[in-house]
Parts: structure tokens; C-alpha cells; sequence
């Protein structure tokens, strides 16, 4: 390469007839010649046929001798040519582009991956410019990269775009390296150019892919911060709410503390007071009385909701704590004429708050007797199913429509029904209930049907801590 | 001679209420209606027993409570909480201060007095 063109595949063949020929003017012109001369010598200088015979040998041994050399030579300039051969070849048949110039930034060398990658053949560009395949503008590429090869004094890479014959731009990555004549001089340039698009728009995707997955790392971090912050607000507005309900709960407290007070002083010393007025006195007491239930209930569903409802849990007699429930709503049932029935097997809980399992009954019964009509029926009964303590309120009540039966443990509801006849209540006692069951890791559920009755079910472990243990390691086992 | 009990409280209503009911039991009262004056009326009437509300004007209950037991001579007057917070937190942290009996309002008298009865004798 250098000042000579490289040798192209189609020039293959022609080439190796012209070094084949090459190889055989080498050692053939020079034995002719001495052949020549030596016969032409012995002709002339030679009298008898012993001097000739010594000249005929001398022009045999010279040929000889020039045969032999000229043979070697031949060799060898063949071994030298095939070496060429194989690599232009080799130059050829790459992928990357190959092309050869001169410091004048003629091309001397420009191979079929040159063709492929830019769109020139050979013959548009060897005896060319360089800079036919620079972008307009980018022509320093070629002086600082040349720079910088002669500076390294040996092969210098860069990437850099070029320009293909049909005008567009191609990502390239160039190895220069310089050729140098039989002096070592620096006579021109090689460069492999290899096409890096492919690469560069991966590079590109893999960027945007980066960006977009930064892009919803900032998006799902700025999510996170906004629910923090709505969480903070709303643990906030939760602290708030649990300190205005206890602050009302103790402002209306306060009051009926005085109430009752001066009412059961009254009642006390009230004697003399004719039966009106105790009676009077008594609407005021049972009243009271509903007003700090409902307290109670209020600051009780605002501890539910800040997750704070403690159970004082002790060994309670289910059975008997059922019987008290069922001795209160007693006065009322007798007054509406309705029957009260009981079956209440002995169940005793181990773990359990008492109080708060009443406050269930009270509530669950109360309803039931509220809610059916006279000479209805209400009946209570309490088994075990397995580690279930099962209780079920059973009333012949209005029941229940069916779309309010979902709502039936929130807060607050009242089916339509019981406004539209103005049965009193506040619609907190089955939320409540809810809770307390719930707190005892045990289940209520209702079942009505409207015009024949409502069954309320309670289902409540019954099952000792030390048991829940046992259960749990043979489950385990 | 007639045992004293201290009465802390900032409703004057409840304040003669239990001065009729703590009266009729036999015992002797006093009274005061915040945070500040519990304290100096501690240390003057050297009460046998205190019932203290916990929502108190200048210093509530809480910090009534924490100056009692700083002071040797009023630290060992057993005390009663009367109040209208009741919640299981400040049942809890009332009992943890140091409190004998811890009564909700509104309360029955005969609870009260059963429990001022019961932290007297202890």
C-alpha cells in the first residue's frame, strides 16, 4: 500500500499472471545474457578444443549457478506476492471500511467495505479527496486526528460522523494508523472504518430507557412524598379528631356529672315530693342516663378508630353475662308484650372483657326488642361448636331490607325504616358491637328476612391462650 | 377527730356536690380550683387524702401529681382521681404516677366513697 494502488479482487488473477512473469524475467534475462556472453566469449577467445571445452563447462557452471539463484529469487518474489495477496484479501473481505491516503489527503486505497459503508466505489475515489466524506464544518476532524496519530507515533482511534454519498451522516469509529516508505518515513495514512451506528443508536436507547426509568423513579419518589405528606396531614387531622372528641367527651361529661349528682340528691331526699314530680325526675334520670350512654358510645367508637380499644381481658361466665343482658331489656319486652326466650348452655371464656361482651348483648338485644312488634318473640341461645362460643339473637321482627343489610356496621347508619317509624337510636350500637367482637378475634354476622326476622350470630374463641399455643405448634407439626 | 380531704376541681357545682356527699360521710373538706392553688392548699390544710380532676386551669392534673411527689411532706397524701377524661391511656398513666383509685365521671357516690374509704385505710 501507499504509493502504489492496493490490489482489488477483480485484479486478482491478472496479478498473479504478472508476478508469475515478474518472477521468471528475474532469473531468465540475466542466465540468457551470461549464456550469451560466454559462448560469444569462448567463440572468439578460444583455439583448441580443450579451451573451448573449458569455456563450454564455465558457461554450463555460470548457468547453472544462474539457474539456481534465479530460482531462489523466484521463490521467494512469489512467497512475497502471495503475502499481498492474502492481504489484500483480507483488506478486502472485512466488514469496516479500509481506505489508504496520502498526507495530501488523496485516497490511494478505498476497499469494497469502503463502498458498502459510504455509497463511493473505488473508482470515484481513489485520486480523491478525504474530505468528500466529511461533514461540512468537521474538517478539523481530519488535521487534529492526524495530529494526534503522529504524536502517539502509531495507531490513533476517534469517533466521529461522516458523510455517505447519499447525504446522510454515519456514526464511525476510525483507527489511523501511519505508512511509512523503505526509510521509515511517514508517507500517508490507513484508516478502519468501522460503522457504529448500531451501537450508538443502542447507546442512544439504553440513554432513554435510563431516562425514562429516572424519570419514573421521580415520579414514583415525588408519589411517595405527596402520600407521606397525606399521611402526616392525616395523622394529623386523626390526633385532632381523637383530642376534639376527647375534649367534648370531658366537657359533656363534666355537666352530667353535676346532672346525675344533684338528681340522685334529690331523688334521695325527695320523699315529700308528690308522685308527679318523682315521676318528672325519673324521665330527667333515664334521659341522663341516655346522654352519657351516648358519650360513652362516642368517645368509645373514636378510641376504635385510633386503634386503641383495650380489652381488660379476666375469665368471664358468658352464660351469666348473657342472663344480665337479657334481665335488662326485660322490663321493655314485658311492656311490648314480647316473649323472651332463653337457652344458654354454661360457657366460660378465658380470655375475655366482660363488660364490653355485655355492652354486645345489651346492644344486639336492645335492637332486637326495639324492632319487633308486639307480641312478637326474641330468643337468645348460647352454645360451643368447637372452640366457638356461638350466641344467637333471634327476633320476629320487621327485618331487614336487603340493601341496607351491607351497611348495617357502619357507623352512624340507620336503615330507612327505623326513621321512617322514628324507632330511637343513634346508629352506633352494631359498629360498636363490630368492634368489641372483633377485638376478641371472633365474627358477627346478620341474617333477615324482611317481614319475618332477624338472627344476629356471634362467634367468639373461646379457646385459653395456652390452647392457641397448642393449636398453633400442631399446626406447625 | 374528722379525717380532711382535699378536693381539687374547677367546677363549683361539682365542688358543693361532693362537699354534700364527702359532708354526710363524716369527713371534712377543703377545696381548690387549679393547679397552682392544689399545691399551697396541700401544704396549709395537710389533707388525710386528695381527689383531684385531672383537667385543671394553670398546671392540669398530671403535673399536680408530679409536684405531690416532689415534696416529702406531701408526697405520701394518697390521692384519688375524679375525672371526666377517662380513657384506658389516662387510667393507665394515672395509676402509674402514683394514684390509689381512679373514678370516672359522673360517678355514684357510694363508688366514690367506697374508693376514698379503701385508699384511707391502705
Amino acid at each position: 500500500m501507499g504509493e502504489e494502488p492496493v490490489a482489488l479482487p477483480s485484479d486478482i488473477n491478472r496479478e498473479m499472471v504478472r508476478a508469475a512473469l515478474s518472477g521468471a524475467r528475474a532469473w531468465l534475462l540475466p542466465v540468457l545474457a551470461l549464456a550469451c556472453a560466454s559462448i560469444v566469449t569462448a567463440w572468439l577467445v578460444a583455439d583448441t578444443p580443450l579451451e573451448r571445452l573449458a569455456f563450454g563447462g564455465s558457461v554450463v557452471f555460470s548457468a547453472a549457478v544462474a539457474v539456481f539463484f534465479g530460482l531462489r529469487l523466484a521463490r521467494e518474489g512469489k512467497r512475497r506476492h502471495e503475502r499481498l495477496l492474502a492481504l489484500a484479501g483480507i483488506v478486502e473481505t472485512t466488514g469496516d471500511g479500509v481506505v489508504a491516503a496520502r498526507l495530501d489527503r488523496t485516497i490511494t486505497a478505498w476497499n469494497s467495505g469502503a463502498e458498502n459503508l459510504f455509497g463511493y466505489t473505488a473508482d470515484e475515489m481513489i485520486g480523491g479527496s478525504v474530505s468528500r466524506i466529511v461533514p461540512p464544518g468537521d474538517e478539523h476532524t481530519l488535521q487534529d486526528n492526524l495530529e494526534q496519530m503522529l504524536e502517539k507515533n502509531g495507531m490513533h482511534t476517534y469517533e466521529v460522523k461522516r458523510l455517505r454519498k447519499d447525504g446522510s451522516l454515519v456514526d464511525v469509529q476510525i483507527t489511523l494508523s501511519p505508512l511509512r516508505d523503505d526509510k521509515g518515513q511517514v508517507v500517508g495514512i490507513s484508516s478502519i472504518i468501522r460503522d457504529i451506528s448500531e451501537r450508538r443508536r443502542l447507546e442512544a436507547e439504553r440513554e432513554q430507557l435510563l431516562a425514562r426509568e429516572r424519570e419514573a423513579r421521580a415520579d414514583a419518589e415525588d408519589a411517595r412524598a405527596l402520600v407521606e405528606e397525606q399521611n402526616r396531614h392525616l395523622v394529623e387531622l386523626d390526633r385532632m379528631k381523637d383530642d376534639f372528641v376527647a375534649s367534648v367527651s370531658h366537657e359533656l361529661r363534666t355537666p352530667l356529672t353535676s346532672i346525675s349528682g344533684y338528681l340522685d340528691l334529690m331523688v334521695e331526699e325527695g320523699d315529700e315530693l308528690p308522685a308527679s314530680q318523682r315521676q318528672y325526675l325519673s324521665v330527667v334520670r333515664r334521659n341522663s342516663d341516655r346522654l352519657l350512654r351516648l358519650v360513652g358510645d362516642l368517645l368509645f367508637v373514636a378510641q376504635v378508630d385510633a386503634g386503641r380499644i383495650s380489652l381488660e381481658l379476666a375469665t368471664v361466665d358468658l352464660s351469666a353475662v348473657i342472663a344480665e343482658s337479657v334481665d335488662a331489656v326485660r322490663p321493655v319486652a314485658e311492656d311490648k308484650h314480647i316473649e323472651l326466650h332463653a337457652e344458654v348452655d354454661l360457657i366460660e371464656m378465658p380470655q375475655a372483657d366482660g363488660l364490653r361482651l355485655g355492652q354486645v348483648l345489651d346492644n344486639v338485644l336492645s335492637n332486637a326488642v326495639k324492632f319487633t312488634p308486639a307480641e312478637g318473640s326474641v330468643s337468645v341461645r348460647a352454645f360451643v361448636v368447637e372452640d366457638n362460643a356461638v350466641v344467637e339473637i333471634a327476633d320476629t321482627g320487621m327485618g331487614i331490607a336487603p340493601e341496607d343489610q351491607a351497611r348495617l356496621f357502619d357507623r352512624f347508619f340507620r336503615t330507612a325504616a327505623a326513621s321512617h317509624m322514628a324507632i330511637p337510636g343513634t346508629g352506633l350500637g352494631l359498629a360498636i358491637a363490630k368492634a368489641i367482637v372483633e377485638g376478641h378475634d371472633g365474627t358477627i354476622s346478620i341474617s333477615s328476612e324482611p317481614g319475618h326476622g332477624t338472627t344476629v350470630r356471634l362467634e367468639l374463641p373461646v379457646r385459653t391462650a395456652e390452647a392457641a399455643a397448642q393449636r398453633y405448634v400442631e399446626t406447625l407439626l | 377527730m374528722a379525717q380532711k380531704i382535699l378536693v381539687v376541681d374547677d367546677d363549683k357545682d361539682i365542688q358543693r356536690l361532693l362537699a354534700l356527699r364527702l359532708g354526710s360521710a363524716g369527713y371534712e373538706t377543703a377545696f381548690a380550683s387549679d393547679g397552682i392553688t392544689a399545691i399551697s392548699a396541700a401544704r396549709q390544710q395537710a389533707p388525710d387524702l386528695i381527689v383531684l380532676d385531672l383537667g385543671l386551669p394553670a398546671g392540669d392534673g398530671f403535673s399536680v401529681l408530679e409536684r405531690l411527689q416532689a415534696l416529702p411532706q406531701l408526697a405520701s397524701i394518697p390521692v384519688i382521681v375524679l375525672t371526666a377524661r377517662e380513657s384506658p391511656e389516662t387510667r393507665a398513666r394515672a395509676l402509674e404516677a402514683g394514684v390509689e383509685r381512679f373514678v370516672a365521671k359522673p360517678f355514684e357516690s357510694e363508688a366514690l366513697l367506697e374508693a376514698i374509704a379503701a385508699a384511707l385505710s391502705a
